[in-house]
């Protein structure tokens, strides 16, 4: 492309983002003479270098909105809404002109007429406005540029950037041999080097520095139109303009910036009625500031909407099985609000046009973290959120920390580490089933040995665990030999050959000139599987069973009677707060009736349902049902022995002693019950698994796809009844079957094997109900 | 073709196009990479530049040479440095378009993908070895057959 033609398009770029808040703030003044002339002027360097340049369309655009400015500025008329809509239009047009010139390296085709001819009787309106406020004796201001410019290409000020950290290093290096030259003339010419040095780094550092005013440029138009197409109405206030930061960076944090303010303008900010019900003034107002913090530049985003409702989120991420549900109900209030950033949610109930374009608030978080920031979320329900971003000063220096693994040293950003610790006495690294966890103050986090996974030999002794929360990553623990020192580096890209490993994100050069390579740990958890969730084929690549198979977490709650219950935590998706009068009677049955629709109830014997303050809302296979309760007590992950049954309840499995208080274990199978079963009957099938869980969790889907269950345990095993010739099918485990076979009892009935620890990976889990099903099917369909 | 530099690499005295050599050093400290392909050495700084220094013996056969004793040829693939050892360098040769000759058919496939050719030099014919032919293959990491 010719090189004018880059200049101006850049220029053009420039001046039109530097006008965007200037044309919004327009409309409340209009005014203002200093203004209208920012914006004639822009349009008129525009206009006369599309003659230069030989660009006629965009030239003829130019000069039709340029005439009513300039009767306005002559004061032949006074720009109201009607006139500015039209100037913002042809400045729309004129930003898309340009985008295209930008992208094709010619003008587009076609014309404006239409826009053109609206131009046109914009301007004729003139003389009949009165003329006012308009001081026609002030001349064109700014013909004269304050200082002289160059325009210099940022590649070259990279490549300036990159010889500076090399003389840097070389300064380093007489620094530590002038050192041993006390005083001499050496020493003092080291010195004055030294000194000029720094200066040249904080200048060139300075020069890709830029004010974050070209980042705020495009906002309040971005809001004034995206309030107006949602009916609402919304001030932005901008504060903070001038802190600075590198150029790079301004583009980076663009739009993670721009999509949370359409977030809260399009979910946080409530409609005009809705505020005034809640007694807040109708116009939403959001606040963007930016100010330096040490070597870190904040940027406040705040609205005074809605806030972050914190039981829908909840029910989002369960609903979308982001989370299992008994991780998200034992979540403080406040770790439940970081769900927002869960990949995969949206929070809004309808998709609208303005931010359900599939971007989250993951992503957002994601790409504020790759250039080493972070995102904290504050969010009051009713006043609304505040969110803080914090990002380096310059996207190419990080702070970042040393550690060392198996004799090789190594960098670990410091954006993502939460807390260092030594592996002794309290803080120590457990083995549990077949995993290691690292035990801090309570907590339990997965550890990752950071020699294990680069194949390093690890130094005997003490280790450290560095505690990372990181992207997609649950907090987790790394462990490594030794700290070392923390340094601030400029990260450089490895080559894709090193790349490719998934362990390193870039590789820097320290200050005795050595290099070192910074540590991915987000993608080094990623491959260790240690995402929060994940769908596909990295849980299917991890030959343990998932936890939740292993562990089966009981949800404790009480009810009005005052007797603690549990079921397994699997079944419950959610925890709703009952408002009155929602728990009501149909002739048959008890139902919860939630905005238009109902959900069974399930009461049990001698409790009444009308006085419960909470349901648990139980999802199975898409049919849900509510049971009433007082409150939930606790969630339970540890092994608990089930006593018989000592109530006639059929809703009541057994009970058992919990944290020293007897409980009873509610039957999933006779609370589903009845919710949905289909009429085919298929057959009979027999469970024969160790896990006695698994068993009860299959049964009411296996009879909901139409088989009888039979459950058979220790003892069920020596009833004759059950072998009958009856089977269809037998559902069973490797002790199952050993079971079974020493019987003699199932000869020629067909198996469906279901893998345990000790089946290779690809056998079928408990959990996966569609998969058994479908080998059900696949051998009942046989016999 | 102008300019080629001859080196040893894998234990055979190759030429490489002297416009594409960035620099002949000897490395100096090289930093190993855990986990990664055995060819790559470690990475090594030049001038503020992170490189990655690759022995093409591992994937080319022939001997591998100490460490002490390589010189690096620097080139750059893409939007990164490489170094690749080389257990000497010892000219600069000017090799006329006329001295230039397709690969033998007797070139294993390996050679054959990573030569741009081969070329006399005095009594000699050498292979024209191209880091970025080289470079290629191993990022797909592809071996086309093993050399004899």
């Amino acid at each position: 492309m010719d090189e004018l033609l880059v200049d101006f398009l850049s220029e053009s770029a420039e001046n039109l983002e530097s006008i965007g808040a200037d044309l919004v703030r327009w409309e409340e003044a209009p005014g203002d003479r200093a203004l209208l002339d920012r914006v004639f002027r822009v349009v008129h360097t525009i206009k006369g270098t599309c003659g230069f340049l030989n660009l006629p369309r965009l030239g003829r655009l130019a000069h039709a909105a340029e005439a009513p400015l300039a009767k306005a500025r002559d004061g032949a008329t006074v720009p109201d809404n009607h006139f500015i809509s039209t100037i913002l239009a042809a400045f729309d047009a004129i930003q898309a002109q340009l985008a295209a010139l930008e992208a094709e390296g010619a003008e587009p085709d076609g014309n404006d007429d239409a826009l053109i001819a609206v131009l046109e009787t914009v301007g004729r309106d003139a003389g009949v406005v009165e003329r006012s406020g308009i001081d026609r004796r002030n001349p064109l201001p700014g013909a004269a540029r304050p200082a002289a410019a160059v325009r210099i290409g940022v590649n070259l000020l990279d490549e300036l950037m990159e010889s500076v950290s090399e003389l840097v290093l070389a300064r380093n290096a007489l620094l530590q041999l002038g050192m041993a030259e006390d005083g001499g003339a050496l020493a003092t010419a080291i010195e004055r080097l030294s000194a000029s040095v720094s200066e040249v780094q904080d200048r060139v550092t300075r020069t890709r520095m830029q004010p974050i005013e070209t980042l705020f440029g495009p906002l309040p138009r971005m809001v004034r139109d995206l309030a107006a197409e949602l009916g609402k109405s919304v001030r932005l206030d901008l504060a903070g303009g001038r802190t600075e930061l590198d150029r790079q960076l301004i583009e980076a944090i663009r739009d993670p910036v721009s999509h949370m303010i359409r977030n809260a303008v399009d979910h946080g900010i409530e409609f005009p009625d809705e505020r005034r019900r809640r007694g807040k003034r109708e116009e939403g107002l959001i606040t963007v500031s930016a100010h330096q913090s040490g070597s870190q530049i904040v940027i406040e985003l705040s609205d005074d909407g809605a806030g972050i409702d914190v039981e829908q989120l909840r029910s989002k991420v369960v609903g979308a099985g982001l989370r299992p549900a008994a991780d998200v109900l034992r979540m403080s209030d406040d770790d439940a609000r970081q769900l927002i950033f869960e990949p995969g949610l949206s929070t809004s109930r309808t998709v609208t046009a303005i931010s359900g374009r599939g971007v989250g608030m993951d992503v957002v978080k994601t790409n504020i973290e790759r250039i080493g920031g972070t995102v904290d979320l504050d969010s009051t329900p009713g006043q609304g959120t505040c969110i803080a971003v914090r990002v380096p000063l310059t996207l190419s220096i990080v702070p970042a920390l040393m550690v060392e693994v198996g004799g090789q040293r190594l960098a670990i950003p410091q954006a993502g580490i939460l807390e260092v610790a030594r592996v002794d006495g309290p803080v120590a690294v457990e083995v549990i089933g077949d995993t290691e966890l690292l035990r801090l103050r309570g907590s339990h986090f997965p550890v990752i040995d950071l020699a294990r996974q680069l194949g390093l030999v690890p130094d005997e002794g003490e280790r450290f665990a560095v505690l990372v929360r990181s992207g997609r990553l649950e907090p987790c623990a790394f462990l490594v030999d030794r700290l070392l020192d923390q340094e601030e580096i400029v990260i450089k890209p490895v080559a894709p050959v090193i790349a490719a490993s998934g362990l390193y994100s870039g590789a820097a050069v320290l200050g005795d000139g050595r290099p070192v390579l910074i540590l991915d740990l987000s993608a080094i958890g990623v491959a260790a599987n240690l995402v929060e969730r994940d769908g596909g084929s990295l849980g299917a690549a991890r030959d343990a069973p998932p936890p939740a198979a292993a562990i089966d977490p009981l949800v404790l709650f009480r009810m009005d009677d005052g007797i603690q219950r549990a079921i397994p935590a699997v079944l419950v998706s959610r925890v709703e707060t009952v408002p009155s009068g929602a728990i009501q009677r149909t002739s048959r049955e008890w139902v919860l009736v939630r905005d238009d629709m109902t959900i069974p109830l399930r009461a049990l014997a001698g409790i009444d349902p009308v006085v419960a303050s909470q349901v648990l809302i139980i999802d199975q296979d898409g049919a849900q049902m509510a049971l009433p309760i007082s409150a939930v007590v606790d969630i339970v992950t540890d092994p608990v022995v089930i006593q018989s049954a000592i109530s006639d309840d059929p809703m009541v499995a057994g009970t058992a002693v919990i944290d020293g208080q007897v409980t009873e274990i509610l039957d999933p199978t006779a609370l589903l019950g009845d919710v949905s079963v289909t009429s085919r009957r298929r057959g009979t099938v027999l469970c024969a698994l160790k896990s006695g869980w698994a068993a009860m969790l299959l049964k009411p889907a296996l009879e909901r796809a139409g088989y009888d269950v039979i459950i058979a345990d220790a003892e069920g095993l020596g009833r004759p009844e059950w072998f009958n010739g009856t089977l269809t099918a037998v559902l069973c485990d490797e002790e199952g079957a050993r079971r079974l076979a020493a019987g003699g009892r199932v000869d020629g009935v067909p198996q469906v094997r279901l893998g345990g620890p000790d089946v290779p990976r690809g056998g079928l889990k408990a959990n996966d109900r569609d998969a058994v099903l479908a080998a059900l099917a696949a051998v009942a369909g046989q016999s | 073709m102008g300019y080629m530099l001859q080196v040893d690499i894998a234990g055979q005295e190759v030429l490489i196009p002297a416009d594409q050599v960035q620099a002949v050093v000897r490395p100096g400290y090289i930093e190993p990479v855990p986990g990664v392909a055995p060819d790559i050495i470690g990475i090594m700084t030049l001038r503020g530049r992170v490189l990655t220094v690759i022995d093409p013996a591992v994937r080319l056969g022939g001997s591998v040479g100490s460490l002490h004793e390589a010189v690096a040829v620097v080139v750059r693939w893409g939007e990164h440095g490489y170094a690749l050892l080389c257990d000497r360098a010892a000219e600069v040769r000017e090799v006329d378009d006329a001295d230039l000759a397709p690969s033998p058919s007797g070139f294993s496939l390996t050679w054959q993908s990573v030569s741009l050719g081969t070329a006399q030099v005095g009594m000699r014919r050498l292979a024209v070895f191209s880091p970025g032919r080289f470079l290629t293959l191993f990022e797909l990491g592809q071996t086309a057959g093993s050399p004899a």
